[in-house]
């Protein structure tokens, strides 16, 4: 039974991938028989993977995440965008140079116009570009998988369209059509805004809006992004075999409108257990490993391959939250003395080797409108001291860290210090902690007490940043910020709609000045470099621009 | 012996449906909704009651429990609100892994715990007993993760005898087995043991004896094979732990087995997932005892006559 | 002696040291085809000053379960007294001091927050002892009044627990443990209700089996006919002869509760920061197992000490406790 039903799924599978004209990995002659893994030394495969439909791996390059993903359909997930970075184009892509500045690059739009108003946009689409299943890339490709973006079962990334023109009609169900998008010709797409948003082509950069099929993914149905199979796009890899819990299985796009990757393909290996990834990378069983998954033998790695270590800035805040709900939060005098009682640097070279910077603001380092200039926050606890004293607290109050039971253990270690750190100028912090969910509920009811989280853009875009928390005040609540001036929120509101971009970013920097220097709605924590350790043969490995920084395996070779 | 039998599966039935009930609700009375925890934070309201519609979720919980059995009978588990898929399949695929695993560990925990008991009872409350049996119960007294760790390190990492991790050769296998088999060796070795010390305290062992058969052969011929029977039955009692032992081995090793979909259900919070994974384990188990106790039935001259 | 007892000594035994206690299932209904004979269990009930002769017996016979008694004693005082033995204060950090090796400051050096792991040892004790007793006491005390009542009342309450124990036993302890946790959180609270939940059944079926035997007995038989009232014959009669069993099971049983939290930290979902139990010590600790081993290793071999010295007081007391094995 079970072996038949797992020839059945191969067999699925491999006449998927004949049609989908991604076979092979540029080894000929691969038939199902001769699967070996790449990895794993002398070890020899006796039975192919159902889910590697026989592809031949020799050669790959070797990845591991430490769980599997969930779908490589990226309008379902917010966070398995290793593999839709790689299957998929987005009509815009962000490019960072070697200075670290980062700049909005076209990919499958060429070129694009923007209206005086800032409200309309008009794409011209690269002609010529051919799906992985040999389909042509047409504006109906683009106005099918906005529209499913909102619309899909399971969408989870409907706010990046909200600003479009009838989404949320779409959304409700009281249109059929998204207005606000429209194919004008077979390479021209129109979309309309329903006000100005100044940040809208960074969004348009975001993994979750890359670029399906319209014909392949309605055939797919809730198969698209399960089933490899069907699961195609115009990127530089297809998606080739997944065994759930075991690996992922790319082989590269001979097709591929920039030229055909140098690299014939890449195994992810999906591994738990840290330790496991840092001896199989010690082992020569991988060939890329995020330091992220070992944060704490990243010392380790630094010392034993110093020159097998590739990095780029993660362009993501960790802040530490104040509930302005709670007592005493809502004098001002007690939350600048929490932001003057943290020894931020401590904690970061602690737990990070020192790997990043402190941050002042909302604005992470390697984000558009990053300000070098702003305000800093001293550590400094004999002033946090005279501040409580002078606001009534000189003994000192206790106050609740909300300790979310999923977070990894260096987050806990963080509340671990902070808790010390407080103690240290007399407040007593307690940690409590929740399970997920109830975290997230109570978060979301705006009852969280203290908590230490890190949001990471989805587009490079300051926008991404303060509206998400103090953009109104459901979004402020939802935060457990609960931060009460509307005056502010009101203009952090009307900066998306600015069109000038001085004039937005001026803004930007102003309100950031005001919510974090003079009413310290937050404590900005500090913002990480991104390590990887790259086997001897990788080259030319870049960590991707991206809020996850996830990895892009375009560009890369594998040497001898 | 047929009534009997009979008898016996109709007992385990109102199990099964009690396993099933008491994880249905177990699972049902978590805090916090579930539709929230799965989708994230990018998700709005209307999508999000939608979503609890379409599961099912905002149905009185008999209903649910009743469409769920019904269901289940019919092998459907369910689908995954993580993964999109059924349940069913998803456990059928891990499966495989599980049982290699398992059973590979069960030679392992066999060897060492049986070599171990027979020692330690020719040696009664000598050196070797207490080292023998300190030996099999070593991979006990540590945490299972620990032990997996520690023969990574020495056996694949430093010797580079065997891979880091996977599960597709036999050269993989081999560590995953022995810390998942070592880990059971001890109360093999315990129940090998006091079960040989009483065998031989029998009057067919002392009338071997008096014949003048030497030791070894008393043990090896005779009393080893009357004090078997109990620990070849003792395999069923093993399975549970076995089960239990590898969502650990296969967390450290990568195996991806049914005890890693446990582990995934936890982690993301995906209730079908974890309720078919733990359903289907203990339905194992139910039968795996079911077997064994009908084994023990056949194989048991005394109860088959006694019965 | 048959080895259809020797089997059920061996289920009192079993396992419960294997990290996944509660998996009696086999007995299920093979144990209720072959009671103990009352005469054998009898045997040397009614007896109190045999167990002065047994404790004798035992520092006689089995040095190795004596040596593990006063390990666990000391480990005991070592977690009661854990302030005035521990060199320092265990939730001290000391964030320059971290990750050092160990030193003569330091005698087991210090951890990722800069501190000394053994005063966290010294003081984990104090959790990981009463993650090992307390589960196990509760759980115990639930199956050994079900397993009484069922055993003595018979008919439809036997019926009635012995099927939830059944039900009970099926589960692989740890999934069930780990569904719990899913289902209430993380938290030593938690793990405390997670494991007593999970344990009761094996109790049940033990305690539910010796009843069986011991109320077609004389003394019991003899109170009854007196008039004397089912719940003192119960506790007052019946009880005191599971004692022997019971504690061989209760020795048992520990080792098994404080290597369960440790998989459950492993997991995620056991005991939470600062708390330190040892579990959670070897989780954590395992991060640095390759730059600094004795994090993890530490608290490994104080996991292994007091699973074993249980181990082997278990078996020393059950060699000479317990009612089926006693024959020989």
């Amino acid at each position: 039974m079970k072996k038949r039903l797992s020839l059945a799924l191969a067999a699925v599978m491999t006449l998927g991938l004949v049609l989908s004209g991604c076979k092979g990995g540029g080894n000929s002659g691969s038939g199902g028989e001769n699967t070996t893994p790449a990895a794993g030394g002398d070890a020899a495969a006796e039975t192919p993977a159902s889910g590697d439909a026989g592809v031949d791996t020799t050669g790959f390059m070797i990845d591991v995440l430490n769980a599997d993903i969930q779908t490589a359909d990226v309008q379902k997930t917010t966070k398995d965008y290793t593999l839709p970075q790689n299957i998929y184009d987005r009509l815009l892509e962000i490019e960072v140079d070697d200075a670290g500045t980062s700049k909005i690059v076209p990919s499958l739009a060429e070129k694009w116009d923007i209206s005086g108003d800032g409200l309309e946009y008009t794409f011209h689409l690269r002609q010529g570009v051919k799906f992985q299943n040999g389909n042509d890339f047409t504006a109906e490709d683009v106005v099918y998988t906005f529209h499913r973006l909102l619309t899909v079962e399971n969408g989870v990334n409907t706010e990046l369209l909200d600003q479009v023109k009838g989404a949320a009609e779409v959304i409700e169900g009281s249109a059929d059509t998204l207005e606000g998008v429209e194919a004008v010709d077979d390479y021209t797409v129109k979309i309309t805004l329903k006000e100005p948003f100044a940040a809208f082509l960074s969004c348009l950069t975001a993994p979750g809006l890359s670029i399906y099929d319209s014909e392949a993914t309605e055939a797919a149905g809730d198969q698209f992004g399960m089933d490899p199979a069907v699961t195609v796009g115009t990127g530089p890899f297809c998606f080739a075999g997944w065994t759930f819990n075991d690996q992922l299985v790319l082989v590269r796009n001979e097709n591929y409108w920039k030229g055909a990757s140098q690299l014939p393909g890449v195994v992810i290996k999906i591994i738990p257990d840290t330790e496991t990834q840092s001896m199989m990378f010690e082992s020569g069983e991988l060939d890329l490993l995020d330091l992220d998954f070992v944060t704490d033998a990243t010392d380790r790695f630094l010392e034993s391959y110093p020159d097998q270590i590739v990095q780029g800035p993660r362009v993501g805040i960790t802040y530490f939250t104040l509930n302005f709900n709670m007592e005493p939060f809502q004098d001002v005098k007690v939350r600048k003395a929490v932001q003057m009682a943290i020894d931020r640097q401590a904690i970061l070279d602690a737990l990070y080797g020192g790997r990043g910077q402190v941050e002042h603001g909302i604005y992470p380092y390697g984000l558009i409108g990053f300000n070098e200039g702003q305000t800093k926050i001293s550590y400094d606890p004999e002033g946090a001291k005279a501040l409580l004293a002078e606001a009534g607290y000189a003994d000192g109050f206790t106050m609740e860290l909300a300790a979310d039971a999923s977070a990894s253990d260096t987050v806990t270690m963080a509340l671990e210090i902070i808790k010390e750190q407080l103690a240290a100028v007399g407040i007593n912090a307690e940690i409590k902690n929740y399970d997920e969910s109830t975290w997230l509920e109570t978060r979301k009811a705006g009852g969280l007490g203290s908590f230490m989280s890190t949001w990471t853009a989805d587009f490079n875009d300051p926008e991404n940043f303060i509206y998400t928390f103090f953009g109104n005040e459901e979004k402020t609540k939802i935060r457990s910020i609960n931060y009460p001036d509307t005056a502010v929120m009101s203009r952090v509101s009307a900066a998306r709609g600015i069109v000038n971009e001085d004039e937005r970013l001026a803004e930007y920097q102003a309100l950031e000045e005001k919510l974090i220097h003079e009413d310290a709605a937050w404590v900005p924590m500090y913002s990480r470099t991104h390590l990887w350790a790259v086997s001897k043969r990788v080259q030319n490995f870049k960590p991707v621009w991206s809020g996850v920084s996830d990895r892009m395996y375009y560009g890369v070779s594998l040497g001898e | 012996m047929l009534s009997r039998i009979l008898k016996r599966i109709a007992i385990s039935i109102p199990v099964l449906v009690g396993v099933v009930l008491a994880i249905f609700i177990m699972l049902r009375i978590v805090p916090g909704d579930p539709v929230t925890t799965m989708l994230g934070e990018h998700v709005n309201p209307a999508v999000i009651e939608k979503i609890s519609r379409e599961m099912g979720l905002d149905q009185p919980l008999h209903i649910q429990f009743i469409k769920y059995v019904a269901n289940a009978l019919q092998g459907d588990f369910g689908t995954s609100y993580r993964l999109n898929r059924n349940v069913t399949q998803i456990i059928l695929d891990a499966f495989p892994n599980t049982v290699k695993l398992s059973l590979l560990a069960a030679a392992v925990a066999w060897l060492i715990g049986i070599v171990a008991g027979i020692v330690a009872a020719i040696q009664q409350n000598k050196l070797l007993d207490r080292l023998f049996m300190g030996g099999a119960l070593m991979g006990v007294s540590m945490p299972v993760f620990m032990t997996a760790l520690v023969l990574q390190y020495v056996f694949a990492f430093k010797l580079k005898w065997f891979p880091v991790s996977g599960f597709d050769s036999w050269q993989a296998m081999v560590l995953p087995a022995i810390a998942l088999g070592w880990n059971s060796a001890g109360s093999i070795a315990r129940m090998t043991r006091s079960n040989l010390v009483e065998v031989m305290q029998n009057d067919f062992i002392r009338t071997a004896r008096a014949k003048g058969l030497r030791e070894n052969g008393v043990i090896v011929g005779h009393a080893l094979k009357n004090a078997m029977l109990p620990v070849v039955t003792m395999m069923a009692l093993q399975l549970s732990s076995m089960l239990s032992g590898a969502v650990l081995t296969e967390s450290v090793f990568g195996v991806p087995g049914i005890g890693r979909l446990a582990v995934n259900g936890i982690e993301t919070r995906d209730m079908p997932l974890l309720q078919g994974t733990v359903v289907f384990t203990t339905i194992l188990i139910i039968l795996g005892n079911l077997i064994a106790d009908l084994l023990y039935n056949v194989l048991d001259p005394r109860i088959r006559e006694g019965a | 002696m048959t080895d259809e007892k020797a089997r059920l000594t061996e289920e009192n035994a079993k396992g419960k040291a294997d990290g996944n206690a509660g998996t009696y299932t086999g007995e299920r209904e093979t144990a209720k085809g072959r009671q103990p004979q009352p005469e054998e269990a009898g045997a040397q009930l009614g007896e109190s000053d045999t167990w002065t002769d047994k404790m004798q017996t035992l520092m006689r016979q089995n040095k190795l379960a004596v040596f593990s008694a006063v390990m666990i004693l000391l480990m005991i005082l070592v977690a009661v007294f854990a302030p005035l033995v521990a060199p320092y204060d265990h939730l001290a950090q000391s964030l320059p001091d971290r990750l050092q090796d160990p030193s003569a400051a330091h005698w087991l050096g210090t951890d990722e927050l800069g501190r000394d792991v053994l005063s966290r040892i010294i003081f984990g004790a104090r959790i990981s002892l009463t993650i090992g007793l307390l589960p196990t006491l509760i759980s115990m005390s639930i199956g050994t009044v079900l397993g009484l009542c069922a055993g003595f009342y018979g008919g439809k309450t036997d019926f009635i627990i012995m099927r939830l124990a059944d039900v009970m036993l099926a589960f692989p302890s740890l999934l069930l443990a780990m569904v719990v946790m899913y289902t209430m959180g993380g938290g030593l609270i938690n793990i405390f209700i997670a494991l007593s939940l999970v344990n009761w059944a094996g109790t049940a079926r033990i305690v539910r089996s010796q009843t069986l035997s011991l109320k077609e007995k004389e003394f019991v038989e003899a109170a009854r006919s007196i008039g004397v009232k089912k719940w003192t014959i119960m506790f007052r009669h019946i009880l005191p002869n599971c004692l022997p069993s019971l504690i061989v099971l209760f020795t048992l049983n520990i080792p098994s509760a404080i290597l369960s939290e440790a998989s459950l930290s492993f997991l995620g979902i056991g005991a939470q920061p600062p708390s330190a139990s040892w579990g959670l010590m070897v989780v954590r600790g395992k991060k640095y197992l390759f730059s600094e081993p004795w994090l993890s290793i530490a608290p490994s071999v104080a996991i292994m000490i007091v699973v074993l010295a249980f181990n082997f007081l278990g078996d020393g007391l059950r060699d000479v406790l317990d009612p089926y094995l006693k024959e020989q």
